[in-house]
This record gives C-alpha cells, structure tokens and sequence, in this order.
C-alpha cells in the first residue's frame, strides 16, 4: 500500500531532475565557444519499488517506483579518442619542429631564384677565363681576387648564420618547449591534487578535468606520454581516481613524468656542442633509471629515449649530424649543413691551394684560415695573407719551365687548368671518410640546397599527413564532446516541457487530493 | 556521425585558409611567371635549372674567350699577310730582279736601301700590339718581342734567332727556383753545358762545392734549410777553379732574386747561355672556347682540346741555320742580302743562296698565314655551334623554370573563382540555428 502523499514526492523528483537538466543546459549553452570545455549532462536514474524482500509484501499491487533520481554529472567524452589524439599529437610535434628548423634553413639554401653560391663560383671561372686571355694583368687577376673574396665571404655569412640559427633554436628548446612542457607538467599535477580533494567531497570536478585534459593534450606534442587513471581507495567505502603520465622509451619502459600531485621536470644540458635533455626530480636530483629499471642511463640524458615529439624533432634539427656523425646517420640537422660547408670550403682551399703551388712546387696558399692555428673551415676561411697583401701578380701562370734562360710569364697554363678544376669531379667525403658526395664543386653546394630541399618537401608531406589525422580525431572528439546550440535548444524546450509536466502531475495529485480530503464522504452530511 | 556548429565553423574556416593560401601562390606565379620560387617546391626541377645556368653561364665565357680570339686571330692573319706580300714583292718583284742582271753600283745601293726599308716595316709589324698584348710574342706577350741587336742582329725575347746566343746575358745563366743566377762575362761560354745540382744534406754537413768535369756537373753540397743566399755564398766562395781545363772566376757568379727563398733538394739544372729557339718557336698558350678542356696525365692541356692563341713570331720569319748554313730567318736573309748588294766585290752567286732560302721561307710563311686562316674558320664554325646551343639553353632554361603566361593567369582565375565561391558558401553553411526559431 503506497503513501497517500508518495505521488508529491515523485513529482518533486521530477521537478528537481527537470530544474538540473535545465541548468545544465544553460551551462552548455554558455560554454558552447569555451576552449576545451565537454559537453555534460546530468546523470538521472529512475527509482524503483521497494516493495522487494519486504516481509508482508503485497503480491497483488502495482508496484510503482518512486520516481527520478540525480545520480550526479558526467561529461561526453571518449577516452579512447584522447590515447590516439595524444599519440598522433606527438608526431605532430615532431614533424612540426623539423619543419620549422628547414624552414628557417630554407632562408640561407632554398632560394632558387636569387644570386647564390652556385652562381658565384660561376663568376670566378668567368673571371679566371678574363686572366687566361691576359695572364700578366694585375687588374684581371686582382677581379679573379674580389670574385673570389665575395665566394669566402659567402662561406663565412652561411656559416655564421648556420651558427645563429642553432642558437637561436638551442634557445627556443630551452625557453620556449622545455619551459611549457614544465609547466604543463606542474599545472596537470596541481589540478589532479584540486581534482582529488574535491572527489574526495563527491564533487566530479568536471570544469577542472576539461582543464587537466587540455594539459594533457599539450603535454602530448613534447614527447610520447602514456596516460594512466587508478583508483585510490580513501576509506569509508570512498574510493577517488589519481592519474599518472609517463614518458614511453622506445624500447617500452616508462619514465615517470607525473604521479598524482607530485611532478618531475625537465632540464636541458650541454654536453660539448652536444645538446640533451634530463629529467629531474622535485628535489633537483637527476632521474636516471626507468621505471621498469630496463633503463639506466649515467647522467640522465634522455635523448635517445626520445622517439617522437617535438623534443625529439627540436634535438635531431639541433644534433643531426647526418653522414658526418659516428655511426653515419640519415638525421641531417643543422650541424650536417655546417659540416658540409665546411667540407666544401675545405676542399676548395685544399684544391686550389695545390694548384697555385709554385712551378717548383713551392706552397703559394690562395686561402687560410682566419684564425691562426685553427683548420680551415667554412667559418674562417679567407684570403691567405700572402695574397692579399701581394700587390703584383700571385696567381701562379705556369708551371712550365721556360726554354733556357727566357721568361714565360704570359704562360696561362696553369690558368686553364684551375679553371678545368671547376669542372672536375671531386670525391668529397666524411673525416671519418664516410663518402659524402662526388661532384664538381658547385655540384656540391647545389647537392646542399637538393638535400634541404628533398627533406623539406618530405617533412613537409609527413606534417601534413599528421596534422590531417590529428584533424580527423579531433573532429571525432569534437563530435562527441562538443555543444551543438541546436541540441541544447531542443534539450531546452524538452527539459522545460518536462518541468511543466512535473508541475502539472502535482497539480493533478493536489486536485485528486482535494477530492480525497474535501469531498469524499461528505454527501448527506 | 553527429556534427555540432562549431565543428562545421571551425572547417569551414581551415578551408577557406587553404583557399586563401592556394590563391596566394597563384598569385605568386601569375605575378612572376615562374614555376617555383623555392627549391623545396619542385628540388628536380631545382637542380635542373642550376645545372642549365651553369652551363649558360660556361657558354657566355666560351663566347667571349672566342670572340675575343677571334678578333685576335684576324689581326694575326692581316699582320702576316701584310709581312708576307712585302717578302713576296721582294722574291717576286722587280726588286730582286734588277739583281739578276748586271746592275751598277748605285742601282744595287737603292735596292739594299730599300731591302733595310722592307726589315724596318717586318719588325714593326711583328712587334704589333692587340688589347696590350704582342700578338707574336709567345707566351711573353707582354713585352715587344723582336728586338735589334748591337750588331744589327734579329733578336727574339733576347736571343739571336740564327744561334739562340742571349745576347745581353753576361755569360752562361741558368733559372733557378724562380731566380736567375749569373756566371759572368768572363766565364761566358766555358759553364756551357754543365749542370747544377744542389743537394741538401740532413743533418747538416757544412757546404760543400766540387765540380765532376765527367758528368759535366757542378755538385753544391748545403745544409738542410739553405737559402738562395748560401747556394751564392757557396759558388763565389769557389773562387777560381779548373773546369773542363780552363779557369773559371766563381767570384763574378750573381744572382737575380728573392735571396731568403729555402732551396729545394736534389734540384738539377743546365747551366746555358743559349735558348732552344725550336722549342721558343713551338710555345703553345690555349684558351678555353669549349672544345672541352682535357689534361693528359703529365698536366699537359691535349692539343685538341683547347685553342692554341700563341702565335711565337720565329715560327712564322724562321729560325736557325738550313743544312747549308744559310740563315732561316727572312729578316737576317734580306739583311744577308742587302749586306751582299752593298759590297763592293758584288757578285750574284754569294747572294744567291741567301735569295733562294728567302724564296723557300717566304713560300713557308705563306703557308703559315694560311694555316692562321684555317683556325679562324674553325673559330668560326665553333662560334656558331656556341650560339645554337646558347638558344638551346635559353629554351630548356625557360622550360624548366618558367610557366606560360596564359596557363599561370588561368590557374589564377580559377582559384579566384574557387575562393569566391567558398566565400558565398561560408554564408550558406553558416545557418540559423533552431534557437532562432523557439518562440
């Protein structure tokens, strides 16, 4: 037998749920343009009888629940999409930071319409070919001297650009990426320790979790994370979920970036020109093991441990060595475009430095280095000081002996042959003697822009291909998470129309009420 | 799949971006024709065009190596011509045969005269200038080449053309890493023939000098690290000594030169007072016009591979003596002439062989001129061949790296068209929501 007043109740559950629903729809409507913001919805349940098990239960009733219950709120979200968006979100920033580095190369070797290298070389055999005609000319050779000055000067503003350009990344790396990856890393612990006390008092903390996610999703392009939820048991049948993020090494240990409140950083180092990254310990103390122990590295560095992000990205574009590395590699950073310059210019001082040996074989350097006691490199190659101090002619002619005791100082054999160097094939190779090229010279310093080129038109077809399927999760997340105006207005109206019949079933209870208390039995009275 | 509006403005914004960014670029190649302005947008392409202006850039300095040459060439030819119809009136011309009749004294002193006239104008000719060079010079071409000697001989580059004696050495001299050492007057012609050589001793032995008069050598014994300065401290140091039984003053030994330059060891050299006039007469000095510029395994350009633009001035007069002793040279043949017209005891038969010789020479140069002619045929055959494939060049090098006008204007107003639609269709997408009709 029920209550006679149980029906107000219902309707006063119906009402509450009603009123919820209606709120939470406003909150939806309103952060419908909010950043990272899931759509939520109030989770209801319908309250059955409780006529079950009861001892003088009566068999033959309608056995009625009790009407809608609030079990709480919950967002929209589906956790699977966040694992392949995280994953993805990696290789984005990976292929992200290489492609910003060869687009900042691309300033000093991807031009294909202005004056470079290549044509500069083309000018000194034009004027190497003037002198030919006039071996003797001070003037002709003194072009052959300015043309050539230009190409060194070329070398040295390449090289100290390379230089700059590495600084300037070495910088972003520290400053910039491992800056914000930190503080994602102390904003995601902050907000699971906000997170978990207000679990503790029931509260879902849904805002803070739209917000943690948004960390998380950050956290995700600086390198491989794994993110894991556990439940803690509280006590007092209370159990609330901690989260904790690890870095994924690539042979499948973990390092632990986060657990729950307490969080490590990371800390660029500086091994010689080699740059690393650690991580450290609230304390300051330097992490080197992994979490399984597979992993143990002296110092901490990370960086092999690293297979995909933009950390990884940042490091191969600072660190690639490429050919010229120790094994031989397929990573051609900036340090492979310098070391390739320098190669060139090596070579080209070394080449033409033996070609303008005297005709007894005497030195007659054409190039040196800048800096006395240091070999030459793209950096610091110039003009030997015998050259440009020499005020007659220093380019030697000829390396024919002349017939007894005449000169042959309009001799340009030796002319003809620099200039045929130019069109010769050299091998140019590693110092480990790694082959690296074989080509004439401009050859080479066009292979240069070839090689940033290639790499640039595939970095750039990997972003794409990411940044296309990161658009394509997000767009299933969004799917699903996202406010859509159109459903909160219907939800809107349905929600208040439900609220209205809420209101209309109480009033349909008071009036057969009123019948029941007023009217009944009193006809004849 | 469920679609909210944000979702679709979010889309329909990155679309339009691409839109934008597509419109951007055909703008680019509407605006400068070209097909790419990065190597990184089409890198075969890329290094096709570097390769095509390298090679342009070698055409345009063949063409001026060759119209230099060609012009230089053609000055040759008409200098020589010039020489070689003054000889010809001379072998020909009544010039020589008033000589075969029997011609008074006075008759004979006009003709020599006029045979000294004829010597005058082949010098000046021959010593001609093109662009600052002598034309005929070798490869000594900045300096005049033909010179007259004290006693009115014909001098090329300093040596008589009849003997090849350097007449203004004093004595027997000999190059020597750069520098000229100098035996003096005094000893000219008694070194003739020897050889110096220099050995460096490590460790140091102290300097030592010894001439070997059977491998006809002058042996210098120096320490390691010696200077051009010891070798001439050494040799006058000799003072006097027997070579070859005659007395040699090692005290007049000079030397021309940097003195603080290190000496090379085991250096051997010829110590001579005459020049190989064949080999001064066979000098080569190549230009580049493109035949493909090789070097054989000594160093040495392969002759068909370069232009040879030295024209030695003896190799077209002649040089040395013929079989018979009479000189080879046109000038000293007039001069040898003109000497025989003056003498009083005249007679026809001691100019006679000298005018045969001339006859033979003058017919020699005439052969020489022609071979100039040929070479300037060949110039221009290759003149013509640079020019196609300069065209050539020009057209792959459009190919490559230009886009026709039409088709980069009409991908542009495609695109512009595209974009404009996305425009309109951004208002359409955009659409009320259900909001805007709840009462």
């Amino acid at each position: 037998m029920r209550a006679t007043f149980s029906g107000f109740y219902i309707a006063k559950q119906g009402l509450n749920a009603a009123r919820a629903q209606l709120e939470v729809t406003g909150q939806n409507i309103t952060n419908a343009t909010t950043k990272g913001y899931t759509r939520q919805c109030v989770d209801t349940y319908a309250v059955g009888p409780y006529s079950q098990n009861t001892r003088y239960a009566l068999t033959k009733d309608a056995h009625i629940g009790y009407g809608v219950q609030i079990s709480g709120s919950s967002q929209l979200r589906d956790p699977y999409l966040d694992v392949r968006y995280r994953r993805e979100n990696a290789k984005v920033g990976e292929a992200a930071a290489q492609y910003n580095g060869l687009t900042d190369l691309g300033y000093l070797f991807d031009s294909a319409t202005e004056e470079s290298f290549d044509t500069q070389f083309s000018d000194i055999v034009t004027q190497l070919q003037t002198l030919s005609n006039k071996p003797s000319d001070t003037v002709s050779e003194n072009l052959v001297k300015t043309s050539v000055s230009l190409l060194l000067q070329m070398f040295n503003n390449y090289s100290s650009q390379l230089d700059s350009l590495r600084e300037q990344h070495i910088d972003n790396l520290n400053n910039g990426t491992i800056l914000s990856a930190n503080q994602c890393l102390s904003g995601i612990a902050e907000l699971n320790q906000a997170i978990k006390s207000a679990s503790l008092s029931g509260n879902s903390a849904l805002e803070l979790k739209d917000q943690r996610n948004l960390l998380l999703d950050q956290l995700s392009q600086y390198v491989n994370i794994e993110v894991a939820y556990s439940p803690v048991n509280v006590g007092g049948g209370v159990s609330v979920e901690e989260l904790s993020v690890n870095m994924i090494a690539p042979n499948g240990d973990k390092f632990n970036l986060i657990d729950n409140e307490s969080f490590r950083q990371f800390e660029m180092t500086e091994n010689g020109d080699t740059i690393g990254i650690r991580l450290l310990e609230a304390n300051g103390a330097v992490v080197e093991t992994s979490v399984n122990g597979s992993i143990n590295l002296t110092g901490g560095d990370i960086s092999d441990q690293l297979n995909t992000g933009s950390f990884y990205g940042e490091l191969k574009y600072i660190n690639g060595e490429g050919e010229f590395g120790d094994p031989p590699s397929k990573v051609r950073g900036l340090p492979y475009y310098q070391k390739m310059l320098d190669t060139i210019a090596l070579e080209f001082a070394h080449v033409m430095n033996e070609a303008n040996r005297g005709a007894d074989g005497t030195e007659k350097p054409l190039f040196a280095s800048s800096v006395t006691g240091e070999t030459m490199s793209a950096g610091n190659i110039t003009i030997s000081d015998e050259w440009s101090q020499a005020t007659g002619s220093y380019i030697t002619k000829t390396k024919e002996v002349a017939s007894g005791g005449t000169e042959n100082t309009d001799d340009n054999s030796n002319i003809l042959h620099m200039i045929s160097l130019f069109n010769q094939k050299n091998a140019f190779q590693t110092e480990n003697g790694y082959a690296l090229f074989s080509g004439t010279f401009q050859e080479c310093i066009s292979n240069i822009s070839a090689t940033q080129g290639l790499e640039k038109e595939n970095i750039s077809s990997q972003y794409k291909i990411y940044a296309s399927n990161i658009e394509d999760i997000d767009t299933l997340r969004k799917s699903i998470s996202t406010v859509d105006t159109d459903e909160e207005a219907i939800n809107l109206i349905m929600y208040n129309q439900s609220l209205t019949a809420c209101s209309r079933f109480m009033t349909t209870l008071d009036e057969a009420l009123d019948t029941i208390i007023n009217r009944m039995g009193i006809v004849g009275r | 799949m469920r679609i909210t509006t944000s979702m679709i403005a979010k889309q329909y914004q990155k679309s339009l971006n691409s839109s934008l960014s597509s419109l951007n670029y055909y703008n680019n190649r509407a605006t400068t024709y070209r097909k790419f302005d990065k190597v990184s947008e089409d890198p075969v392409a890329a290094m096709q065009a570097f390769r095509l202006r390298r090679e342009y850039a070698q055409n345009n300095d063949y063409q001026s190596n060759l119209s230099n040459t060609k012009s230089l060439i053609t000055t040759a030819e008409s200098s020589m011509m010039s020489i070689n119809s003054m000889v010809q009136e001379l072998t020909s011309g009544d010039c020589l045969k008033a000589v075969n009749s029997t011609s008074g004294a006075d008759e004979r002193n006009i003709i020599a005269t006029k045979l000294r006239k004829v010597q005058e104008s082949i010098v000046s000719v021959i010593n001609t200038k093109f662009a600052d060079n002598y034309l005929f010079a070798g490869t000594l071409s900045s300096s005049s080449p033909f010179s007259i000697g004290t006693n009115g001989e014909l001098l090329y580059r300093g040596a008589d053309v009849t003997t090849g004696k350097l007449v203004n050495e004093d004595g027997a001299i000999i190059r020597f890493q750069n520098a000229k050492i100098s035996f003096g007057a005094d000893n000219q012609g008694l070194l003739n023939g020897y050889n110096l050589e220099v050995t460096l001793a490590t460790p140091p032995s102290g300097a030592a000098f010894a001439i070997d008069d059977t491998n006809k050598k002058i042996v210098l014994n120096l320490n390691e690290g010696a200077t051009l300065s010891d070798l001439k401290d050494t040799l006058t140091a000799a003072g006097v000594q027997t070579v070859n039984g005659n007395t040699v003053d090692f005290t007049k030994v000079t030397v021309n030169g940097d003195l603080t330059v290190a000496l090379k060891s085991a250096t051997s050299q010829t110590i001579s007072n005459t020049v190989d006039l064949a080999a001064l007469a066979n000098e080569k000095t190549y230009v580049d016009i493109g035949l493909g510029m090789r070097f054989d395994s000594n160093g040495k350009i392969i002759d068909q591979s370069a232009f040879n633009i030295s024209l030695p001035g003896i190799s077209f007069l002649g040089y040395g003596k013929n079989a018979d002793g009479i000189p080879n040279n046109i000038y000293t043949l007039i001069g040898k002439i003109a000497d025989g017209l003056d003498r009083s005891d005249y007679s026809y038969e001691s100019i006679q062989p000298y005018i045969k010789n001339l006859e033979q020479q003058q017919e020699k140069l005439m052969t020489n001129v022609t071979g100039i002619g040929v070479q300037s045929d060949l110039l221009a055959s290759t003149k013509t061949r640079l020019e196609s494939s300069e065209l050539n060049l020009n057209e792959k090098i459009s190919d490559v790296e230009y886009i026709d006008p039409a088709e980069a204007i009409m991908d542009f107003k495609m695109q512009e068209y595209s974009y404009r639609a996305a425009l309109q269709m951004g208002t359409l997408i955009l659409q009320p929501t259900f909001l805007d009709f709840m009462k």
